[in-house]
């Protein structure tokens, strides 16, 4: 596929942008030595803008570095990292009058020479929001929005195995980890200044690299991503050791879509499942019921 | 060792109980002279909305055999919402961790007000039942 029109537009939008004085920086990718593994780049000026690229390796999710920079900033953003912009705006982490979207056209990445992961449960190519619109084609329309979810359906999953293979699934992965925080640091809804794991005054949750401090780090990141994840897998493409928790995100997700109707990501005044109830939730699974 | 010992194993399980119902539904157990498994060991906590999934999961991982949380019935919560708040939390920490491969008996959630002793020790009965038909927990343990 050609990107050539799409990375032209692109630096045209931001160059426009820098110009004129509509934002003070523009967020976006650019090429770097690790070919294939294009790396984010904060841009303030206008003659900067040949720098940006966009190309079928774009799958980094820099909704994150919206959270790392002030004042009012331009990024261009494919359907995933809105997803993840729409959630932080939900949260109240970022004015919505202070971003400008450039939605990108994405018709799925790919990382090391396969569908980059996340891909295969894109219901969308395109942004939910947007404040430029940037087709494939370079144009300023979308087309053929739709994509086909095709992914792994954990509940299905869970449902059809045994404790004992879930187990092993789970301490597969977790034997992998070596808690170098990666996942974190490139998530976009892990933003709390002080996180749990980091917390040492407390002897009882200092960081060990054992078992029982890994399976900790990653079910309660897992937790505090409950209603709140919106499945772009940053944690899974930046993961140096391969730990593939994805389809334990995924499994809430799904959860809390089919027992609350919720779904991350989709509107920014919606507020968070988990910080809200009903009289009438579910207690499937408590004492008695 | 002496035949006196009770060689029957029996489970620990951590059990969180709110302050204002089920730490006094426990009381009022014990005032009351009923009898139930001496499997649970108590954490008084300000309410249910107060336990972090945290507890649980570090519990869990960590060692212990079971967790049993018990708060006030929705509806009674003496911060007016904690446990709503805190049902949405156990629902969806009940799925994860049956996802990871703990078996969903070994973590258990219910309501008990402080009039209600006799339904807390048939709780602390059906829970160490459960966990102890599991057997120990095997997942993490202290190293």
């Amino acid at each position: 596929m050609d990107y050539t029109a799409q990375t032209n537009a692109l630096r045209a939008a931001a160059d426009k942008l820098l110009s004129e004085g509509t934002v003070d920086c523009v967020i976006g990718l650019t090429p770097n030595e690790a070919v294939g593994f294009p790396t984010p780049i904060v841009i303030r000026n206008p003659e900067d803008a040949g720098k940006l690229v966009w190309d079928e390796n774009c799958f980094t999710n820099i909704a994150v570095y919206l959270l790392r920079t002030t004042g009012r900033r331009a990024i261009a953003a494919k359907a995933c990292d809105v997803r993840s912009i729409i959630n932080l705006l939900a949260e109240n982490q970022l004015k919505r009058d202070e971003i400008y979207i450039i939605g990108m056209q994405c018709p799925g990445m790919i990382k090391d020479g396969e569908p980059a992961p996340g891909c295969d449960q894109c219901p969308s190519s395109v942004p939910g929001i947007s404040d430029l619109t940037i087709g494939s084609d370079g144009s300023d329309t979308y087309q053929d929005e739709k994509m086909e979810p095709h992914g792994e359906n954990v509940t299905e999953w869970m449902e059809n195995s045994t404790d004992a293979e879930k187990k092993e699934r789970f301490l597969k992965e977790i034997d992998k980890c070596i808690l170098c925080f990666t996942c974190r640091q490139a998530c976009p809804a892990c933003y709390c200044t002080a996180c749990f794991i980091d917390r040492k005054a407390d002897p009882w949750r200092q960081i060990d690299a054992d078992r029982a401090t890994k399976i900790a780090f990653h079910l309660t990141r897992a937790m505090h991503l409950a209603g709140r994840c919106t499945d772009c897998c940053a944690c899974e493409k930046v993961c140096a050791s391969g730990v593939n928790l994805r389809y334990l995100y995924r499994g809430i997700i799904e959860f809390v879509s089919d027992t609350y109707g919720f779904t991350t990501g989709v509107d920014p005044d919606a507020r968070p499942v988990m910080n809200s109830f009903t009289s009438e939730d579910s207690e499937t699974g408590f004492l008695g019921r | 060792m002496s035949e006196n010992v009770n060689t029957e194993w029996t489970p620990r399980i951590v059990t969180f109980l709110c302050n204002w119902c089920s730490y006094a539904g426990a009381d009022l157990a014990g005032t009351s002279r009923l009898q139930y498994p001496p499997s649970i060991r108590v954490i008084r906590v300000p309410c249910s909305g107060r336990i972090n999934p945290q507890y649980i999961i570090k519990a869990i991982a960590d060692g212990a055999d079971g967790v049993l949380v018990s708060g006030c019935h929705p509806g009674d919560c003496h911060y007016l919402a904690g446990n709503m708040y805190a049902r949405r939390r156990f629902a969806v920490l009940k799925r994860l961790l049956t996802l990871a491969g703990i078996n969903s008996d070994r973590v258990h959630f219910t309501w008990v007000s402080a009039s209600e002793a006799e339904s807390f020790v048939r709780a602390v009965k059906e829970v160490t039942e459960k966990v102890r038909a599991l057997g120990p927990n095997d997942l993490g343990g202290m190293e």
